[in-house]
């Protein structure tokens, strides 16, 4: 697989070594080398244990554009990560769209695109545009999809002193997520969201919300359904329903000047499946700027809310039904969230216009009854506090 | 075992980075401080010539906002010392921002960084035959008759 990146690697920089623009075509693309380490021995948290290993946050993307003329154009973009199997996502298509700009107020692109969820969702993987090795994951890695297919369309319009930009989304989706420790496949279909966007000064604020209605294809689950209707458990059997809408709020604010930062940002992700728990999440940075280094510090949180256990199933009176009781009960225990507080420092260094240098100390300290991001072998007692170290390159070209 | 070791090394690494570079923050404090001063005009390609542009305005056609696609801004290339004058005082952001910001619009198709030139002269060559074209100049550059000097609203 490294050797195969490092194929890429240069296949990108001859392509770049190309005259920039030749005709219409514009290529340009991003990279990054992360090493992380933890401070624990026989845990795992996000792929990093305690060895030095560069596999789960290094990647390249590769971008090409063609501009047909003022109004159209089609963009490509593929990634290429070190290891496939993280949480982080797949090597593949990221985006593959056709933009059609009408009006100098409106931009409409249509075919694959990231999901624009939260204020860094759709450049999560181009560490180049933020200050962090990796954003905050209490919000950016909680069980969402990346990518889906459909529609997205951008209003900007703005006065003496604010710029304001509507942006509205909708298609559909399939795939594999991952809920709490383990993965599923998914299906979502009317994924719709709206994002208004306000810059006042030095300041953004962001908020959106989207809908979708979901189903998980867990066919163990539909199997004790079945079950727990045949003995007339009704409400246990609607509790483990794999399918229904879902929807997530988020609200962000991003004030920068020349010399300090702020960043926040909120969400909130609710289902109407009770397998899947309710998530609220956030973070806040403050930041100092003194080129060309960046100092920053940020608190994370994330408060999971399991729904309501709706075991009927009497216990005690025949051996399939303790048995009937219990594989209900362990459904709830296995999508045991992810409540995690964060702190972390870093300094990203901007050595080029184009590349920055980053290091990072987080201290993790994850709710001990709950999996907290984290993978524990179940021999091991680990009470959920440890340090992550970062050191990273981010590139852009 | 190796291993380990060498993880120890990279963890004390990281830790002596953050400290080096904290000391560095102090001294690099004294040439920050040590910035140009020169005065910047806005000139457009415009048959307005008593178009006014506030602050807002100008950081907004800069930054990809609603009015970047009507005027198409010009650039110095990074470092600059006019675009170091430019950022400070008219888009008031970093340097390292501002690129910052590029890649998050270039890598998600939704705005591009303006054009970039690497003399005054080229940009006013640029700016003659680009209609709504927008370029800020050092204030003692000779302006064609043909461009507008851009009133600066407070």
């Amino acid at each position: 697989m490294r050797n195969k990146i490092f194929q890429i690697f240069v296949l990108i920089v001859s392509l770049h070594h190309l005259p920039a623009k030749s005709g219409e075509f514009d290529f340009s693309g991003y990279a990054r080398v992360i090493g992380g380490y933890l401070d624990e021995k026989d845990i795992e948290y996000r792929g990093y244990d305690d060895s030095l290993n560069f596999s789960p946050s290094s990647l390249i993307g590769l971008q090409a554009e063609y501009q047909f003329n003022t109004n159209w154009s089609v963009t490509a973009q593929g990634l290429f990560r070190s290891d496939s199997t993280t949480v982080s996502g797949e090597s593949g298509l990221e985006w593959l769209y056709l933009t059609y700009t009408p009006t100098t107020n409106l931009q409409i692109k249509i075919g694959k695109l990231r999901t624009p969820f939260f204020t860094m969702s759709d450049f999560s993987d181009v560490g180049f545009a933020y200050p962090w090795i990796n954003p905050p994951q209490q919000v950016y890695d909680t069980y969402l999809f990346k990518t889906f297919n459909g529609i997205d369309a951008i209003y900007k319009f703005g006065s003496d002193d604010f710029d304001i930009s509507i942006e509205g989304y909708y298609g559909e989706e399939s795939g594999s997520i991952g809920i709490g420790p383990f993965k599923t496949g998914f299906e979502v279909d009317n994924l719709v969201g709206v994002i208004g966007k306000l810059n006042i000064e030095n300041i953004e604020f962001r908020a959106s919300r989207y809908n979708g209605n979901i189903a998980l294809d867990l066919k163990s689950i539909n199997q004790l359904q079945d079950i727990l209707e045949n003995f007339n458990f009704s409400q246990s059997a609607a509790s483990l329903t794999t399918q229904g809408s879902a929807h997530a709020d988020q609200f962000g604010v991003i004030y920068d000047n020349l010399d300090y930062f702020f960043r926040g940002e909120w969400v909130k992700i609710k289902t109407q499946l009770d397998i899947i728990p309710i998530i609220q999440s956030y973070y806040l940075t403050v930041g100092y700027n003194n080129a060309p280094f960046t100092y920053h510090l940020t608190f994370a949180d994330s408060d999971v809310e399991i729904n309501a256990n709706q075991n009927e199933i009497p216990t005690g009176a025949n051996v399939e039904l303790d048995q009937l009781a219990q594989a209900y009960n362990s459904v709830f225990a296995e999508s045991a969230p992810d409540s995690l507080k964060t702190w972390t420092l870093g300094i990203r260094w901007d050595v080029l216009p184009n590349l920055a240098l980053k290091v990072e100390v987080s201290a993790l300290e994850g709710d001990e009854v709950s999996n907290s991001f984290f993978v524990i072998p179940e021999d091991v007692s680990f009470n959920r506090k440890t340090n992550l170290y970062l050191i990273g390159l981010d590139w852009v070209f | 075992m190796m291993y380990s070791k060498l993880t120890y090394v990279i963890r004390h690494i990281i830790l002596l980075c953050i400290f080096t570079w904290s000391l560095l923050f102090i001294s690099v404090q004294a040439y920050a401080d040590n910035s140009h001063t020169s005065k910047v005009i806005i000139v457009v390609n415009t048959a307005n010539k008593n178009l006014a542009l506030s602050k807002q305005q100008i950081r907004h056609i800069y930054m990809g906002g609603a009015m970047s696609r009507q005027f198409k801004a010009v650039n110095l290339p990074a470092g600059n010392p006019l675009r170091i004058d430019f950022n400070t005082k008219l888009v008031g952001l970093t340097e390292s921002r501002i690129q910052a910001y590029w890649a998050q619009m270039r890598f998600t198709g939704r705005s591009k960084p303006p054009v970039e030139f690497s003399s005054t002269k080229e940009i006013i060559a640029y700016l003659l035959k680009e209609e709504n074209a927008v370029a800020y100049l050092p204030a003692d550059t000779k302006i064609p008759d043909e461009l507008t000097v851009v009133t600066l609203t407070p």
